[in-house]
């Protein structure tokens, strides 16, 4: 089993359960990320490793040790052989903490679900030796850790502290995150995206436009999917207060159906944009949904 | 069938509660906090008619089960007649009829002797019954019979007593002609206004099993008023010569309500001497003083009598007066002083029980015909009289007549031969008539012998 050597109060996030089932699998930048020490991810420039990208002619200046003799044999001409380059790269978590997030009808709110996920994802690129950090953001943004190699410790501490109390917003703080990452990095947004899915795509396409691996984690409480509602009551609006008359009796069946679509739209329209997207059920156990996704993410990229 | 209490119907008005909660059940107070209400706020808007009603299965039964309660509390009984065609078998039945005195009250006793001929009418043919009037005691006609003209004939002849109310005896002779029958039904049916007083008689009474006890009630439903002559009292007093009475009767209020201007009459040998108002406040009594008026010489009837009420029989109370006993009195004093004796008749004018008639003589003036019309004679600071007069005085004593001697040892000289003669002819008197013959006393209160030693 996984052991997490740290003594900082966000570790008790990093779920050793959870860890002990997706600690063999390793989350891999899907695109080309920049980084300054060897790595997992693919970097944009050819460097030192095992996997062989291309032959060039030989420049004066070149190692001559580089120069691929047998093709010399059969050109009578000097290649110089280039390998592909791995490297790390930033794994930035973007965590919103608005109000809708501490819901939770079974004792565990989105919001800790959402600690749990982090903490396990950042603990996961910390160990592969990526630069981890976190943003959290309600409607604007609330907290900023940039992404280092020594700030999973701090990482941890921001998940600790969050406390979820505000109305939030995806546009206006996504935009403002925009400009934090410069470097091409693989970002993580935990949310449970209530906004029409074009505003929420909107929100988090200037991001991957950026260049960045974006990872979309939709946590939903169950109550939130199956609406197990009985008696006509007042249901209350978390972030906007409103309360309306609900008889959930003639509502629940289009009230799934709605969901449903909602999940179907963002799944589709993250498809067309490049952007993983992930839909996480807090009911279902975090190191089963987690493995479910790194395991299809695994898969994906070797396709590829 | 039929109920006791069918005023309890008027709950069923109850039932438009359970109606009411299913049309206006309201939505819960309570709020559910969701996360966010926005696909919530996408499905079109459905109207809910609270009125109308759902779950018409839990309505009709929460209905039932307040009507049911209701009925309960009307009390449902089935009528003898119906329990009979219902059960079968001939009956034995009791008819216990309370003729105590609080049965006078109002149309009481009509009511419960009605009660009783109705029970008697809807006897089958092979029905046995017998009829048990009843105050303290209990006595019943024919026992255990069909024939209904003597039942009815005991009914209507029955009367109202003055007795009071015990439950007890009634209910232990139905006890015995119960247990005596042979018949598969037993029954006793228990007319009487229910008097508190007389319940805790029949704690030990245990009709046989099976037995229906049916009790009817003649009982005034609402406040049961009534005014009483408690008594009456008698004040005496003379007045020229003739001795006079004044009446004064006590009334009691038994109501919640004061009576006012109550008249109250006095009657003297049956004719309305005086009639008085009066105010009597509620749970209360008052007092009413009549007009004085000369007694006659026999003892006359005399009754306080007020307006009729519901119990007519306590608005009358009928006593006698007999005129009062008199004493006529020889006060036998010095001659010319008169004034001597002013006090010692002052005295006995005071008393009015017995009363005294005084007659005044100096002791020259005094004659045989008045001692022997005096029933005491009071030698008034003189000695005893000789003569004629004295012997009449001793002979007067001698047959029983009082003495009072007063005055000093020098002047009133009684000798001791005479007192020791009376003493023991008093004694001797005393023994053959075992008389107490109080009035006759001598005393001297001055002299050896002290004041209040009787002879």
């Amino acid at each position: 089993m996984t052991t997490v050597a740290t003594t900082s109060p966000g570790a008790r996030f990093i779920d050793p359960k959870v860890l002990a089932r997706v600690g063999s699998l390793e989350l891999a930048a899907r695109f080309v990320v920049e980084g300054f020490i060897n790595g997992l991810h693919k970097a944009p420039y050819l460097g030192v490793s095992i996997d062989f990208a291309e032959h060039r002619g030989y420049m004066p200046g070149d190692d001559i040790r580089r120069i691929d003799w047998r093709l010399f044999a059969r050109t009578d001409r000097f290649y110089v052989k280039q390998f592909e380059a791995d490297t790390n790269t930033n794994f930035s978590v973007l965590f919103d903490v608005s109000k809708s997030m501490s819901f939770g009808s079974r004792g565990l709110t989105k919001l800790d679900y959402g600690r749990f996920l982090a903490a396990c994802l950042s603990y996961l690129s910390s160990k592969q030796r990526d630069r981890v950090g976190i943003v959290t953001f309600d409607d604007d943004i609330v907290e900023r850790v940039p992404p280092s190699a020594k700030h999973f410790d701090v990482t941890l501490h921001t998940l600790d502290r969050m406390v979820a109390g505000r109305p939030g917003a995806l546009g206006p703080p996504l935009f403002k995150a925009t400009e934090f990452f410069k470097r091409r990095s693989i970002l993580v947004i935990i949310s449970d995206f209530y906004d029409e899915p074009e505003k929420i795509l909107d929100a988090v396409k200037p991001l991957r436009f950026a260049g960045n691996d974006v990872i979309m984690f939709h946590v939903l409480d169950p109550a939130e999917v199956d609406f197990p509602y009985d008696d006509s009551t007042s249901f209350q609006d978390l972030e906007t207060g409103r309360t309306i008359p609900v008889v959930p009796d003639k509502l629940r069946d289009q009230y799934r159906q709605l969901i449903q679509d909602h999940i179907e739209a963002l799944g589709q329209l993250c498809s067309q944009n490049r952007i993983d997207y992930a839909f996480l059920n807090t009911k279902v156990p975090l190191d089963h949904a987690l493995f479910k996704y790194l395991a299809m993410r695994h898969k994906l990229t070797k396709a590829r | 069938m039929s109920f006791l209490t069918p005023l309890f119907f008027a709950a069923l008005a109850a039932l438009g509660v359970p109606v009411l909660i299913h049309m206006i059940q309201r939505q819960r107070t309570e709020v559910i906090e969701f996360p966010s209400l926005m696909f919530v706020r996408k499905i079109p808007f459905h109207s809910l008619r609270r009125q109308r009603i759902r779950h018409w299965l839990l309505l009709l039964l929460r209905c039932a089960a307040l009507a049911l309660l209701i009925a309960a509390f009307a009390r449902p009984f089935f009528q003898s007649a119906a329990l009979v065609a219902a059960t079968g078998g001939s009956r034995e039945v009791v008819v216990l009829v309370d003729r105590s005195y609080s049965m006078g009250y109002g149309n009481r006793w009509d009511r419960a002797r009605d009660a009783a001929r109705g029970v008697v009418r809807d006897l089958a043919p092979d029905d046995q019954a017998t009829v048990i009037f009843f105050d303290s005691g209990a006595q019943s006609g024919a026992r255990s019979t069909t024939d209904r003209a003597s039942l009815l004939a005991a009914i209507n002849d029955a009367e109202l007593s003055a007795g009071t109310t015990r439950y007890g005896p009634a209910l232990q002779l139905a006890q015995g002609i119960l247990e005596d029958s042979d018949e598969p039904l037993l029954e006793a049916i228990l007319i009487t206004d229910f008097q508190r007083v007389g319940v805790d008689s029949a704690a030990n009474t245990l009709l046989p099993p099976g037995t229906v006890l049916t009790p009817v009630s003649v009982a005034d439903e609402d406040q049961t008023p009534n005014i009483s002559v408690a008594g009456a009292s008698v004040q005496r007093d003379f007045f020229s010569g003739r001795e006079r009475a004044a009446v004064t009767a006590r009334l009691a209020n038994r109501g919640n309500a004061t009576v006012e201007n109550l008249q109250v009459s006095l009657e003297l040998n049956g004719q309305e001497f005086e009639s008085l108002p009066v105010e009597v406040e509620a749970n209360s009594s008052a007092t009413l003083t009549f007009a004085p008026f000369t007694l006659e010489d026999t003892a006359m009837p005399i009754s306080v009598r007020a307006e009729a009420d519901a119990l007519p029989h306590d608005d009358v109370f009928h006593f006698t007066v007999a005129p009062g006993d008199v004493v006529p009195v020889l006060i036998v004093g010095s001659p010319g002083a008169a004034d001597a004796n002013l006090y010692l008749r002052a005295a006995l004018a005071t008393s009015t029980s017995p009363s005294f008639t005084v007659t005044t003589r100096s002791v020259d003036q005094v004659t045989t015909d008045d001692v022997a019309a005096a029933s005491v004679v009071v030698l008034n600071d003189v000695g005893l009289p000789g003569g004629q007069i004295g012997a009449a005085i001793t002979r007067f004593v001698e047959d029983g007549g009082g003495l009072w001697v007063s005055g000093c040892a020098g002047r009133a000289t009684i000798s001791s031969c005479c007192l020791a003669r009376w003493t023991r002819r008093r004694t001797e008197m005393a023994v053959a008539a075992r008389s107490a013959l109080s009035n006759t006393v001598i005393l001297c209160s001055t002299c050896s012998m002290r004041p209040g030693a009787a002879i």
